[in-house]
């Protein structure tokens, strides 16, 4: 079944970059221990897609981490939940979840940092149980996959916006409690926890719409967003390191998430198809950017 | 006359897409030149406002308060290139002198990635950036953008002419926009996430955050507009039914449909449209107002409709075009009224359009050049422009009055800027002083939406006088629910029995948005009064989008719907639910269920019931007064359940075998397949005997009880069977039990057929099975076969894709049909090309087409007359190059329009099934096969789905051609739709006719009844279908002379369809030598015959002398001048 996308999956991920060393599992406490040659991919819904656009919860990994050699790929995805619904493009949620399992299986992450929660909060306390499931079959997956280590980090705190906005204060008592069951989800599989939601605690950070953050709300987010994942920041940060990052992202983005899908590898793909390996190209460009981010980053 | 089949060479080497052919042919790129080709409509004339270099392909055009064009452009478009920089523009364009051309152009913001929408308010600008909705701001005042925000993002972009596209403001103050049917997309906003898959019309309030799915549905949705009532109305750029009236909860066509049934647009046939006006204003003569303006990119026109309420909704007629051209690069896109009260067209002009046919680098496309076009009204003033950030207040409130749509759309925007406290006292006094005009309540309502201060306590929404302001009351009010906040319900309630069904209809969809069980109960209500296509709609949904929150009240005996029957089985029906099976069945009971609704409530049981529901349909359908619509609906519903579901009462099925010998063919056939589905092995001796007198349903049913007894009854039948359909059914049955076993006797008897009769049902047969087409095509090797008996298998075979391949291969050779040409070198396509123009002769090609061994006209339709199964060839040879035409008749799955493509299904029973996906829901897959049957397959049998790129058009078609025949038919191809003679000129033409297949006896019935009984419907007369040429003309040769008794004379007939009663005229080009009936009064032929017909569908029969005349028969039915009448030809197959 599904034979069509699960070959696209293949076709628009078969590149592996060489050093995918096996990972073992991440210590579930102390600082984040990230290494040189590590690949760590950024997974989960608006939250982690829009930093692929700003780019300062990267920076500020990779700036901590200078000199190492480790690269990002954000496969963050609007609306998506741990049933990688946003992934399904024309299929079921099934088919989606498919999609992941095999980006990942391809791209061999040594760590995933995922961060789901957001939506299913809105779900309530009914949802939960649900939400939790589809966590751990996610996670199953991943694990079988990729035997990256896995990080789950809790959804950030909702934002009050002034009326006629909707007043966020139930809904971030679902996001706390959305954050407790991570936390509990991640102690049962012995995973490390980075809670964001606690970290960003109740300093307010500014935001389109109270749930999704504008640019300057993201710079506001990377204190918290270090501190849950036990990260210290970097003394320094070269100024140019974000637009490369930024840059980075946006060449990733045409790679793994190419526009005309249907003709390049979907039902249309007898008419357009010719024009699939192309997004190959974008590869190379994408290299290019990471040995320019690493050239800024020579070290201590 | 010698005739050699037109084979094409294979060539070796492969072939490059259909790039860069017909190079020469680029239309020239001078502004002048193409302004050249311009019809306008009279009265009109055109300028050009803007060109190259202030503006390059324009996609959507916008103004802002202060009378500046933005525009989003994009040479992107299609697909960005690794290496390419993503750098499409906003452009706002200025006529500073205000002389009707613009003469200063300023980049807003470079930077984007296929921009689709654009809209400037809020000191910014929204803007459609492929996955987001964007808010670009300038803030230090130098004309660019210099800060960005995402608004909204998880918009899909699985094809760039389908991404998030066309905002519009509503008059609600909301901002609207598209996205098509390939995209899905999701979305979080701060009140949860919002998902739309497929195509669709989003509605966002950008000061709350809420984003909701407005409308659902329709292919390439582009183009809304608001009327001066706040109806809205929608375009779409493939689909092809004109004008949609699109209100809140309207679902048109989606691919697959995602309800069970959806709206139509009001023009069916049209070409596909982009953007969507509405002419208001001082500048254009009263004439043109309120008339609707959209762009046929595809045939280079700018289209024209009138519309006029008719029922709950709207009629809509097309008027001549603004502008018609030939220039083959010019593109109408978008259409809006500019701040002058002039007509402003986007032409995004490039020869090459849409990017699934021609390579999305191929060099023919134009990326450098696009043009601004200005229509003015000879000889008229222009609209004022007023400044509004000078104006007071009280000032602007007067702006409200103005008789330009803009004009009280950026007042309402002024308004909110200026974040006046009191607006609805300010109004209300207005209102109270002068008795203003319901006009000015609208937009007094309106005002209050877009600056959010309308309560529902507010006299503005129930002082409302007269229907249409009503009616958009009702709307603000659902409205107010959708947006979390109470709306007036008491306004709501008490419009449900409105004596205007526009107000009926607003209230159903604004209790569907209240979401309250009494209110459903309230909605009900609507029944008792005229129902229309709208309203059945309407409440529909209403119903069955609130199922969870009164099923469980009515179970409950919270509300009871009065007891009304008509109310209650129209809502358990809409919820479609299995806790409705149990109350459904008891109104069956009780006799309450009209006969007419029979069939499809029983269905519902079938396919919803438990065990315990099913054994009292068998207890209804079994009682021996039942009537036989019951018994066969009951029936045809419980082996529905027993083969798709596993499900079957728990006792009793003893009790179908009296109807086995029923006289009636059709119970008998429900009974025996009933028995079958049942296994209901003590049916078998009485399924023998039918059997044997060559019944085709028992023979199934025999195979579907199975066993060895099966087999060798069913192989001596097959045997022993004196016809030819008795030995085909019977060899179809014994397939279905033993594929394998009787492959070797299924060979024998194909290879001893003398005709195609017989043989469509035993390929269907080995066909319906996964492993049938390699089992035949083993037994058929090295096996000889008529041309006509393969030719049925190759045609039944290529709808069931890559897996019959081997199948068809077999049938080719056994059946010594000519190969099919398979890649011709850019060379060989490139002659081609060449001869067709030279050649090619666009007449001759449409006889061609007409044949009707070719079957052109059995799957397509031109202009909704015609065939359904394939596309609608209405614009073909103005959308498509030639090239493209060429390998689609040659090679139908290399180029397969959106929607086309074949689904295949494997059932967990080892079943197959092929053909274009009609719909899919959480319960069943329908398919709609190449002879048109639709098939339902239970979601639960599913064993697998794959979308085949593989087209329901059998290959081979046009192998019977000679050369210059083919020739000819691609030149009439090229030429549809195109500014002559094959474009559709009229859409009151009737161009589907029927034509007569009397009984043999039917000579006695004309000696009876006289010729009257021509105009009669009666068993003795089948009809099957004819068309009249693109041009409105039925040649006569066309029409059979029969034998009419004493006489003999060609008999035709057409349908009318009026869905708005009053005086009309049927138009007759030369009512010479001919008899004419209505219905079935005979009236008096003539030129123009004046009829008052009721509403409703009529026949129009004619008879013609041979004698009397030559001309080909040509009618027209239409409105008579100054009447509300509302006549439509009746189209399809």
């Amino acid at each position: 079944m599904h034979r069509s996308l699960l070959s696209l999956s293949a076709a628009l991920l078969c590149w592996s970059h060489g050093s995918a060393a096996l990972a073992a599992p991440l210590a579930v406490d102390g600082p984040l221990p990230l290494k040189s040659g590590d690949l760590v991919v950024l997974l989960g819904d608006t939250f982690i897609e829009r930093d692929g656009n700003y780019g300062y919860l990267e920076t500020a990994l990779t700036a901590a981490y200078a000199g190492q050699n480790i690269r990002f790929r954000n496969l963050g995805w609007s609306g998506d939940t741990p049933r990688a619904e946003s992934r399904a493009y024309f299929g079921p949620p099934a088919e989606g979840f498919d999609r992941l399992k095999q980006q990942l299986a391809n791209l061999k992450p040594t760590v995933v940092i995922s961060c789901y929660g957001a939506v299913d909060a809105f779900k309530g306390e009914a949802g939960r149980e649900d939400f939790l499931k589809s966590y751990r079959t996610l996670l199953g997956m991943i694990q079988e996959t990729s035997q990256a280590g896995v990080v789950l980090m809790s959804p950030p705190a909702a934002q009050a916006l002034p009326a006629p906005f909707p007043d966020m204060t139930a809904h971030n008592k679902d996001r706390a409690a959305t954050s407790q069951a991570i936390a509990g989800l991640a102690s049962e599989r012995g995973l490390r926890f980075a809670d964001l939601f606690s970290a960003m605690g109740n300093t307010p950070v500014d935001s389109e719409n109270g749930v999704t953050f504008t640019a300057s709300g993201y710079a506001a987010i990377v204190p918290a967003f270090l501190k849950a994942l036990q990260v210290a920041p970097a003394a320094r940060v070269p100024d140019q390191l974000r637009p490369l990052v930024v840059e980075k992202n946006l060449l990733y983005f045409y790679r793994w998430r190419p526009q005309n899908e249907i003709y390049l590898f979907g039902s249309r793909k007898h008419e357009q198809g010719n024009n699939a390996s192309e997004v190959q190209l974008f590869e190379p460009l994408v290299t290019e950017k990471e040995t320019a981010i690493h050239a800024l980053l020579p070290g201590k | 006359m010698k005739k050699t089949s037109f084979v094409l060479l294979s060539a070796a080497f492969t072939l490059p897409a259909p790039a860069q052919r017909d190079l020469k042919e680029l239309p020239p790129v001078d502004a002048a030149a193409e302004k050249a080709t311009f019809q306008m409509a009279p009265g009109l004339e055109i300028n050009l406002f803007a060109q190259e270099p202030l503006i390059a392909k324009p996609i959507q055009m916008a103004w802002d308060e202060k009378g500046r064009l933005w525009v989003a452009s994009s040479a992107i478009y299609p697909h960005i290139k690794p290496g390419q920089t993503q750098a499409d523009k906003i452009v706002i364009l200025e006529d500073t002198n205000r002389d009707g051309t613009a003469d200063k152009s300023t980049v807003f913001y470079e930077g984007l990635l296929i921009p689709t929408g654009i809209l400037p308010g809020d000191g910014g600008a929204y803007v459609a950036n492929s996955t987001e909705l964007l808010f670009m701001k300038d803030t230090n005042g130098d004309g660019r953008a210099d800060q960005t925000k995402v608004l909204l993002s998880g918009f899909g972009t699985e094809d760039t002419h389908h991404i998030l596209h066309s905002i519009k403001r509503g008059p609600d103050g909301c901002l609207y926009f598209a996205q098509s049917v390939y995209i899905h997309s999701r979305i979080e906003t701060p009140y949860g996430v919002r998902e739309l898959r497929g195509s669709g019309w989003w509605q966002y309030r950008p000061e709350t955050g809420r984003l909701e799915v407005y409308s659902m549905g329709q292919v390439n949705p582009w183009g809304m507009v608001w009327d001066q009532w706040g109806q809205t109305f929608t375009t779409d750029g493939a689909y092809g039914e004109g004008i949609n009236y699109t209100f809140p909860g309207a679902t048109f066509l989606c691919l697959p449909n995602q309800l069970p049934r959806i709206l139509k647009g009001m023009n069916p046939g049209q070409p596909k449209q982009a953007g969507l006006e509405i002419i208001s204003g001082r500048h254009f003569p009263d004439a043109w107002q309120g008339h609707m303006i959209t762009n046929d990119f595809r045939g280079h026109r700018v289209n024209h409709f009138a519309l006029k309420t008719e029922g709950s909704g709207f009629s809509s007629q097309q008027l001549e075009d603004v502008v018609a051209s030939t220039h083959g690069s010019f593109r109408p896109v978008d259409t809006r009224m500019g701040p002058d009260g002039a007509l402003y067209l986007a032409d995004w002009f490039n020869p090459i359009i849409q990017h699934g046919e021609v390579d999305f680098h191929d060099a023919r496309r134009d990326r450098e050049h696009g043009r601004i076009w200005r229509i003015t009204a000879k000889g008229r003033a222009l609209s004022p422009q007023p400044d509004y950030a000078k104006l007071g207040v009280a000032e602007l409130l007067e702006q409200l009055k103005a008789p330009e749509d803009w004009i009280r759309i950026e007042t309402k925007q002024e308004l909110k800027r200026r974040k006046v406290a009191d607006l609805e006292k300010q109004v209300l006094t207005r209102v109270k002083a002068s008795g203003t005009s319901p006009n000015f309540v609208k937009e007094a309502i309106g005002l209050l939406e877009t600056t959010r201060q309308l309560t529902a306590a507010s006299p503005l929404l129930t002082t409302a006088a007269g229907d249409e302001l009503q009616a958009y009351a009702v709307r603000a009010s659902g409205q107010l629910f959708r947006e979390g906040q109470p709306g007036n319900a008491d306004l709501i309630l008490r419009s449900v029995s409105s004596p205007s069904a526009r107000v009926r209809l607003e209230a159903v969809h604004a209790l569907r948005l209240m979401k309250d069980a009494k209110g459903l109960e309230q909605a009900l209500l609507v029944l008792n009064a005229p129902m229309d296509e709208n309203l059945d709609f309407a409440l529909w949904l209403t119903c069955r989008e609130l199922a969870e929150l009164w099923l469980p009240a009515f179970q409950k005996g919270e509300i009871t719907f009065g007891g009304n029957v008509t109310q209650i089985a129209f809502a358990l029906k809409a919820a479609d639910r299995p806790e409705a099976v149990g109350a459904l069945l008891q109104l069956v009971q009780n006799g309450k269920i009209p006969e007419a609704n029979l069939t499809e409530a029983l269905a519902l049981a079938g396919s919803l019931g438990t065990p315990e529901d099913l054994t009292k349909l068998l207890d209804l359908a079994s009682a021996s007064q039942a009537a036989p619509g019951l018994v066969l609906a009951g029936y045809n519903a419980l082996a529905v359940a027993a083969s798709q579901r596993q499900i079957k009462p728990a006792g009793g099925a003893d009790r179908i075998l009296l109807r086995l010998d029923q006289a009636d063919s059709n119970l008998r056939a429900a009974a025996a397949r009933l028995a079958g589905a049942w296994k209901l092995e003590a049916a078998r001796p009485a399924l023998e005997a039918q059997a044997k007198a060559g019944d085709g349903a028992a023979m199934n049913a025999i195979a579907a009880l199975g066993g060895d007894a099966a087999k060798s009854f069913l192989t001596t039948l097959a045997a022993s069977a004196p016809q030819v359909a008795g030995k085909a059914a019977a060899l179809a049955a014994l397939v279905s039990l033993d594929a394998s076993g009787s492959a070797g006797r299924v060979a024998e008897f194909l290879s001893g057929l003398p005709d195609a009769n017989g043989a469509a049902v035993v390929f269907e047969a080995y066909l319906a099975r996964k492993e049938g087409p390699g089992l035949l095509a083993d037994a058929l090797r090295n096996k000889t076969l008529r041309g006509e008996v393969a030719s049925a298998g190759v045609q039944k075979a290529g709808a069931r894709g890559a897996d019959a391949k081997g199948l068809i291969e077999v049938l080719t050779v056994a059946g010594g049909l000519q190969p099919v040409g398979v890649g011709m070198s850019p060379e060989e396509m490139s002659r081609m090309m060449t001869e067709v123009k030279e050649k090619g002769d666009a007449a001759r090609g449409e006889l061609i087409y007409r044949r009707q061994a070719l079957l052109c006209q059995s799957c397509h339709a031109i202009g909704a007359v015609g065939g359904i199964v394939g596309p609608d060839l209405l614009s073909i040879g103005a959308s498509a190059p030639v090239d493209y035409i060429i390998d689609s008749l040659l090679e139908p799955s290399k180029k397969i329009k959106e929607g086309y493509a074949t689904t295949v299904v494997n059932t967990k029973a080892g079943g197959v099934f092929s053909g274009f996906l009609v719909r899919e829901d959480a319960r069943e897959v329908l398919l709609r096969d190449a002879a048109g049957t639709t098939q339902s397959i239970p979601v639960a049998e599913v064993a697998s789905k794959q979308n085949l790129p593989a087209s329901l058009m059998p290959p081979g078609l046009t192998a019977g051609l000679r050369r210059d025949e083919f020739l000819d038919l691609v030149r009439f191809m090229s030429e549809l739709g195109k500014e002559g003679k094959y474009k559709v000129q009229s859409d009151s033409l009737i161009r589907r006719w029927r034509l007569p297949q009397p009984a043999p006896d039917f000579g006695q019935t004309i000696n009876r009844e006289g010729l009257r009984a021509l105009a009669v419907e009666q068993p003795g007369l089948a009809w099957i279908p004819a068309y009249s040429r693109v041009d409105g003309d039925l040649p006569l040769a066309e029409i059979p002379l029969i034998k009419l008794y004493q006489v003999e004379g060609r008999v035709v007939q057409g349908e009318i369809d009026i869905t708005t009663a009053g005086p009309m005229v049927l138009k007759i080009a030369d009512p010479a030598g001919m008899k004419l009936w209505v219905d079935d009064k005979e009236i008096q032929p003539a030129a123009l015959v004046p009829l008052d017909l009721p509403v409703g569908k009529h026949r129009i029969t004619v008879l013609l002398d041979p004698a009397a005349r030559q001309t080909p028969l040509r009618m027209e039915a239409e409105a008579a001048a100054g009447s509300n009448a509302r006549v439509v030809p009746v189209g399809g197959v």
